[in-house]
């Protein structure tokens, strides 16, 4: 039985020509695909029923979408700031 | 399988790895004891500039605005208009807002957004700007109209109810309602506002400058652990740059919605170059993936601040804080005995991720228990995608079943991964349900740093071991990554100091100022560099591997599904059956 051929990822990428010609081209390949996502996908899902609220909303209010932590997102020190007044200062029979 | 041993034999492969003994000379070559010092000088730098630069007449202002909403809260039956301006005003004194944060956040900020050219990101002519805000120069300034209306309503409403000493509970309720239609043209009033302020801008030279003065610090600090400083600095803009282009392609109009973050796109566009053209040679001595995410980590813990658990109360602790570990705890068991996952690490790191708060908790849990990078990357994509569907899901879901705002927006700031997306789910809902959301979701924020330290010891005392092997204290010392020290102690020290200045102070000048006014921004540009460098050095073809029978999504899928239901229990017990007046003051 002969051994297993195992490919060794060399972050250097190919060294010869006819790999170098083919590597570029699996570049101008990817790069095409992200700007179809970007371009054609992304427009496409925000034109489904029900999507399409959501992100014009997000678009209107300015909100952060992909912050991913507390400080990174505006209306969440606008948020600790009321909740904490509302609880120190609760309007009279509250 | 791709179980870490704690002996790892690829380093490259790994997020973080710490072996050996520990002595003294460690603290200036070890790279786990220099992001700590590296992490603590931009802490103290930032103490020092927003520390002894408060705004002018802060603790004035405080007390005036505090005094403000007792009288007013013990004038009537609801918060009226003083008390609202009141409490608007107290949020505007900002540490960040002076003209030296200001110029800082200019250095530091990202890209700017984009619709369909990605150069709008980083340059914009004034003829520019002033086209972009021409088309909305009319619907600003209804917007204002509508709300001085609201507001002359609003204080004739007021009045009423106030000449009749606010006892008539008609007038009460109708002055109430005016008020919150005020608000709500405040609101809409604000976001025209924004829609007109566009301003012109080149961010070319401040990025310039970024990636100089990073490049120095991270030199600097390799040069001192006995490293080539040269070669770092020469590759060091190369990701510098395609840190840029992630944070580019977040900023795009249609991927930000939907909440696709740099972290993605930095390892999307590093593996492009890496699985193709290949990353060059001169490149690698600063693609140093631990190095930028350790430093970042570091920073992240000056942003645990512990007080911030009681910013709702009791219910928020139950909510956040007792649901989140359950569901973390039944993931990973659930991953090890059913799923059978092809390993711990990538089990714990999907299960942290997918339970407290997506791609910060990943990266901390993925450091703490040295998880591949691969895993990490695996996690981070699975969160991403899993955070998009829930944001639009959520809200769609809350409104079919007419849930009430403070329960949704309690359910909606437990189970959605990351926070941007929390608060975007829940101000679609509802300006209560958002405060709700948001609040709970930092709340929850905080854990990862409780997380992070367990899973660190559980790893070194537990897992990192032959079966049967009982591991002295020294042992775990040896092989406890020492940087989670340093992200503990920032949150040790910033939880003190924030504990002791008071909340307001404590608002104004660590959170509205050191942190998000300084440690924030670079805390976000060593991630970005460190997703990067995760890309540049990632072989596609290894996460086959990883998503064997599709396990991890079935590991997702059962740990979001148990928490959905967990929560919304919870939050509903909490705030309508324990704690009724919570929900009721907010």
């Amino acid at each position: 039985m002969s051994p297993e051929k195992k490919t060794v990822f060399i972050p250097g990428g190919s060294r010869n020509p006819p790999g170098r010609l083919k590597s570029w081209f699996k570049l101008c390949i990817g790069l095409a695909f992200l700007l179809f996502f970007v371009y054609v996908v992304g427009p496409f899902l925000d034109s489904l029923p029900g999507i399409k609220p959501v992100t014009d909303f997000i678009d209107d209010s300015g909100i952060n979408a992909p912050a991913f932590y507390y400080t990174g997102v505006e209306e969440v020190g606008d948020a600790v700031n009321y909740i904490r007044n509302s609880l120190e200062y609760p309007p009279n029979g509250q | 399988m791709a179980v870490n041993t704690g002996a790892p034999s690829k380093g490259q492969d790994y997020v973080v790895i710490e072996s050996g003994k520990t002595t003294s000379k460690d603290l200036y070559t070890k790279e786990d004891w220099m992001v700590i010092w590296l992490g603590f000088i931009i802490l103290i730098v930032g103490l020092l500039i927003y520390g002894l630069n408060p705004p002018d007449k802060m603790q004035e202002n405080f007390n005036k605005y505090n005094t403000t909403m007792k009288e007013e809260a013990a004038k009537a039956p609801f918060k009226t208009m003083a008390w609202h301006q009141a409490s608007d005003a107290k949020k505007r004194i900002r540490g960040r807002d002076q003209s030296f944060g200001k110029t800082i956040q200019e250095f530091l900020n990202a890209p700017s957004g984009w619709a369909s050219n990605p150069v709008d990101s980083l340059y914009r002519s004034k003829a520019e700007a002033d086209a972009m805000n021409a088309p909305f120069k009319e619907a600003a300034e209804k917007a204002k109209a509508a709300q001085e209306a609201g507001l002359a309503k609003a204080k004739e409403a007021e009045k009423a109810a106030g000449a009749a000493a606010f006892k008539n509970s008609d007038l009460n309720k109708k002055a109430e309602a005016e008020i919150a239609a005020w608000l709500k043209a405040k609101d809409a009033a604000s976001k025209a506002g924004a829609k007109v302020g566009n301003k012109p801008y080149n961010r070319l030279p401040y990025l310039i400058g970024t990636a100089i003065i990073l490049g120095l610090f991270f030199g600097i600090g390799k040069a001192i652990m006995g490293q080539s400083f040269g070669r770092f600095f020469v590759g060091f803009f190369f990701v510098f740059a395609f840190a840029v282009l992630s944070y580019m392609a977040e900023k795009q109009a249609t991927m930000s919605h939907y909440g696709f973050g740099f972290p993605l796109w930095a390892i999307i566009f590093g593996m492009l170059i890496s699985n193709t053209v290949g990353t060059p040679k001169w490149v690698m001595p600063a693609v140093t993936t631990e190095y930028y995410i350790k430093t970042g980590l570091v920073l992240l813990g000056a942003e645990i601040l512990f007080n911030k658990i009681l910013a709702i109360g009791k219910p928020g602790i139950f909510v956040a804080w007792i649901c989140t570990p359950i569901t973390l705890i039944l993931t990973y068991w659930f991953g090890q005995r059913i799923v059978k996952m092809p390993s711990k690490t990538l089990n714990i790191t999907i299960s942290a991720d997918m339970s407290v708060c997506g791609v910060s908790a990943a990266i901390a849990t993925a450091a703490a228990c040295r998880a591949k990078k691969e895993e990490l990357t695996l996690a981070i994509g699975l969160s991403m995608v899993f955070t998009a569907i829930c944001m639009v899901g959520q809200p769609a879901f809350a409104k079919l079943v007419g849930m009430d705002q403070i329960l949704a927006g309690a359910w909606m700031g437990s189970t959605i991964d990351s926070t941007g997306a929390v608060a975007a789910a829940g101000a679609f809902y509802g300006q209560k349900a958002l405060y709700v959301a948001a609040t709970i979701k930092m709340i929850q924020n905080i854990l990862i740093g409780v997380v992070a330290f367990c899973v660190a010891v559980y790893w070194c005392a537990r897992v990192d071991c032959v079966p049967g092997q009982r591991v002295s204290w020294w042992e775990i010392w040896y092989r406890f990554p020492k940087f989670v020290i340093g992200f503990m102690l920032a949150s040790i020290i910033f939880s003190i100091i924030d504990g002791s200045v008071g909340g307001d102070y404590s608002t104004a000048i660590i959170d509205q100022g050191v942190l998000r006014g300084w440690s924030r921004l670079l805390r976000e540009w060593f991630f970005a560099l460190a997703f990067t460098s995760i890309g540049l050095e990632t072989n596609f073809r290894e996460f086959g591997e990883y998503f064997k029978g599709g396990k991890p999504i079935t590991l997702y899928v059962f740990g979001q599904a148990f928490q959905l239901c967990l929560t919304l229990l919870v939050a509903y017990i909490m705030f309508f059956v324990i704690f009724p007046g919570v929900a009721a003051r907010i």
